[in-house]
Parts: structure tokens; C-alpha cells; sequence
């Protein structure tokens, strides 16, 4: 039987994962018999392997459990972000929420005296699938919409001072897939935080799988305000 | 037999045992730690990514869904949790495999023990992150094909042919600066 290089470094690549069956492997070992160019390769992807096994696992930095355990500790309860941790019927859930966010909004309004109030209208509770805030010298338009199998978050924003916008999604039911736009852009865990330039700027954040994302407008160290935004 | 308990685990974990939710991370801290540490060359990241993954799933324990290994839910989470850092940050890397063929350092004498360990490491994390990451699950955290399936969410077949390439890249890369 003919075989060129590819299959010839498939086969040999299952050889090293267990994963060829007798006849295959008495096939690979008639080949390695006759061709030298066969064996080198072997040699090769074999020293890749070993190499590979032979590092060993890096030991965790010392306190790293320590810190784990303390934001888990008594204080918080496991699954608490968990839509069946109750058995809750979901309107039940939403309904909670939806009263959360208006505590939320009325206690943003009043909580600083030196806010320019009469300058600040967002809709905090979100709707489905779009955001809007207008802050002093800030205006933020966020819309959350389906591209084929992915969700492209669109964030259109004005203004004269300089603002951040944090995306905090679930890094085990969405990944970050691109962006398009010049703002910067910075990751730590499924946080993005998305600094536009001053001026009109559209971002657009690209992600697979499918969750809510909770937005928030910050400037100067202040929470502005905040929405969820999701899509079926 | 680990499978089970961890499902037991996360039960007690829901049933208010803390002492359960230790376990778990006294099992799965220094994989996940590792999983990111190799996805992303940085120990500080690794540490953040831990840190995140283990709060995450302590506030979503209740979505866990006992179909899947516990393993792979968390080492999931911390794939990608790395593949978001480094599409962020990867945007003024350039394309990153394009890069093995242009490496300067060309063939060179044999390399010491540590010098050959940092070379493996290096041309790992010269990989495209899809073929950096069947390469972590496979060699740092000993994974099977059907396990990286689970944890990546592709089949067999996907992973069985993103393990080639990337084990062939490996050695190309490795072959061109004479650690084989």
C-alpha cells in the first residue's frame, strides 16, 4: 500500500496516542522497516512527545487557595447566580430583578448630591436586547444582536470626558471571539472593559455561545449607571 | 470513580458543606492553574484565571449539569477564560503559527536541559490558540480525545486533527532550533 508524508504522520501521530489498531500498527511497522525517511520522522514526533511529557506541572503561587476559599467563604452561598437555586418560577426571578434594578436606579439618583441629575437619563432597566444612558458629556447606546451562530454586542458612544464601559459576561457559556473598532480594549476574566476615545466612536464586541451580558458606564471612578442586556 | 466524586462533592457543596467546595479546589487548583499558565505564559494571569474559574463555579454551581465531567466544566472555563485574554492582547501579536517559519534563531548547537524546557514552552506558546490549547489539555493535564471534545465543545475528529497540526508545528519548530 502507497501512503504519502501526511497520512504516513497521521499514522505515526495515532501510534503515540494508543490509538491504532493490530493492523494498523503492523502497517506502520512494515513502513518504518522499509523507509528511513519513515523512521526519522517517528524519531522526531516521538522526542516532541517526550519533550512535551517530560515538564512538569508548575506548582500554584502559595496563597492562591487561601484566596479562593476566602470569597467563597460563609458569607457566600454556592449557586447563588443560579436561576433554579430556589426552584424559583423565572417570572418570579424577573420580577426580583426588575425591582432590584429599580431600587438600583432611584438610590443612583439620590446617592450623590453633586451629580448633574437633571443630565442623567438611562434606562436601567434594560430591555431585551438594548441599552441607552446619557450622562453629563456622555451618551451610550449599547444594542446585543444575533450574527449567524455568534452575538455582536454594538456600543455607540459620544462624548466629551473620558469613560469606560465594563461587558461582564460568563466565561463558560460565552467566548470572545473579535472586536472592530480602534478603542482600547482590555480582558480579565469574562470582564471587558472598553475605553472609546473621546469624540463619536462604535465598538463592536464579538462573542460566541449565547448569556446575558451586564454592562456598566463608569467615569472618573463612578459608576454611572448599568444595565443587563440579553437575546434569545 | 473521580466523576462521581465530584458530583457527590458539588451536592454537599449545594447542600451548605464548605468543607466540599474545598476539596474541589484542593483537587482541580493546581490543573486549572496550569491549564492557564500554559495557555498564557504569565503566572499572574494563571493566578487570576484560577482565582476567577473556582469563584465562578462556587456562584454557578447550581448550573452545573452533572451530564458533564466536573473537570471539564471548570478547565472550560479557564480555556476560555485564556482565549479571551489572548484574542484581546493577540490583536498586536499578529498571527501566531505564521511566525514559527520566520524564527531567526535558526539551527543552533544542542541546548541545555532548562534551554530545551523553555524552548518546548516557547514554541507552544507560538501556537494559534486552538492548537495551544489541545496541546495543554493533552500534555499538562492529560487529557483524552473525548475528554478535550467535551472541554473545547468539538468533536473527536476536530480535536484529533488540531492535535496534529499542532504536534507537527511543534516539531518543525522544535527540529528548526536542534532541540530534537
Amino acid at each position: 500500500m502507497s501512503m504519502n508524508k501526511s497520512q504516513l504522520q497521521e499514522l505515526i501521530q495515532a501510534d503515540l496516542d494508543g490509538e491504532l489498531s493490530v493492523a494498523e500498527r503492523a502497517e506502520l511497522a512494515r513502513l518504518l522497516l522499509q523507509d528511513p525517511e519513515a523512521r526519522r520522522l517517528q524519531d522526531e514526533f516521538r522526542k516532541t512527545d517526550q519533550l512535551l511529557r517530560a515538564i512538569a506541572a508548575a506548582e500554584p503561587p502559595p496563597g492562591l487557595r487561601a484566596a479562593i476559599l476566602a470569597g467563597s467563604g460563609p458569607s457566600a452561598r454556592p449557586g447563588n447566580s443560579g436561576r433554579q437555586q430556589y426552584g424559583w418560577p423565572a417570572y418570579r426571578m424577573a420580577a426580583v430583578i426588575i425591582g432590584g434594578l429599580l431600587i438600583v436606579g432611584l438610590s443612583y439618583l439620590v446617592r450623590d448630591g453633586n451629580a448633574p441629575v437633571e443630565n442623567l437619563q438611562g434606562s436601567l432597566i434594560a430591555p431585551q436586547d438594548h441599552w441607552s444612558m446619557r450622562a453629563d458629556g456622555i451618551e451610550l447606546s449599547a444594542l446585543l444582536q444575533r450574527d449567524g451562530e455568534n452575538l455582536r454586542l454594538e456600543l455607540n458612544s459620544s462624548a466629551t470626558i473620558p469613560f469606560e464601559i465594563i461587558a461582564k459576561t460568563d466565561p463558560a457559556a460565552m467566548t470572545y471571539v473579535g472586536r472592530t473598532g480602534d478603542a482600547q480594549l482590555t480582558a480579565s476574566g469574562g470582564q471587558f472593559t472598553v475605553q472609546p476615545a473621546i469624540g463619536s466612536q462604535a465598538v463592536i464586541l464579538e462573542f460566541s455561545g449565547s448569556a446575558p451580558i451586564q454592562l456598566e458606564l463608569r467615569s472618573g471612578g463612578r459608576v454611572l449607571g448599568g444595565g443587563t442586556l440579553s437575546i434569545q | 470513580m473521580s466523576e462521581n466524586v465530584d458530583a457527590a462533592r458539588v451536592r454537599e457543596c449545594l447542600a451548605g458543606d464548605p468543607q466540599a467546595f474545598a476539596a474541589l479546589v484542593e483537587q482541580y487548583e493546581k490543573p486549572v492553574y496550569n491549564v492557564a499558565l500554559r495557555m498564557l505564559r504569565n503566572s499572574e494571569d494563571a493566578r487570576d484565571i484560577a482565582q476567577s474559574v473556582f469563584m465562578k463555579a462556587f456562584q454557578n454551581l447550581s448550573n452545573y449539569d452533572p451530564q458533564y465531567k466536573f473537570y471539564s466544566w471548570i478547565y472550560r472555563m479557564a480555556i476560555n477564560e485564556s482565549l479571551n485574554i489572548l484574542r484581546v492582547r493577540g490583536r498586536n501579536a499578529g498571527p501566531v503559527d505564521e511566525r514559527l517559519a520566520e524564527d531567526s534563531s535558526g539551527p543552533s548547537e544542542l541546548l541545555a536541559e532548562d534551554q530545551t524546557r523553555e524552548a518546548v514552552l516557547e514554541a507552544v506558546g507560538r501556537l494559534k490558540p486552538e492548537h495551544r490549547a489541545v496541546i495543554v489539555l493533552r500534555y499538562f493535564v492529560d487529557r483524552d480525545y473525548e475528554d478535550m471534545g467535551e472541554i473545547l465543545g468539538i468533536d473527536a475528529k476536530t480535536v484529533k486533527s488540531r492535535l496534529y497540526t499542532a504536534r507537527q508545528l511543534l516539531k518543525d519548530q522544535l527540529s528548526s532550533r536542534g532541540a530534537l
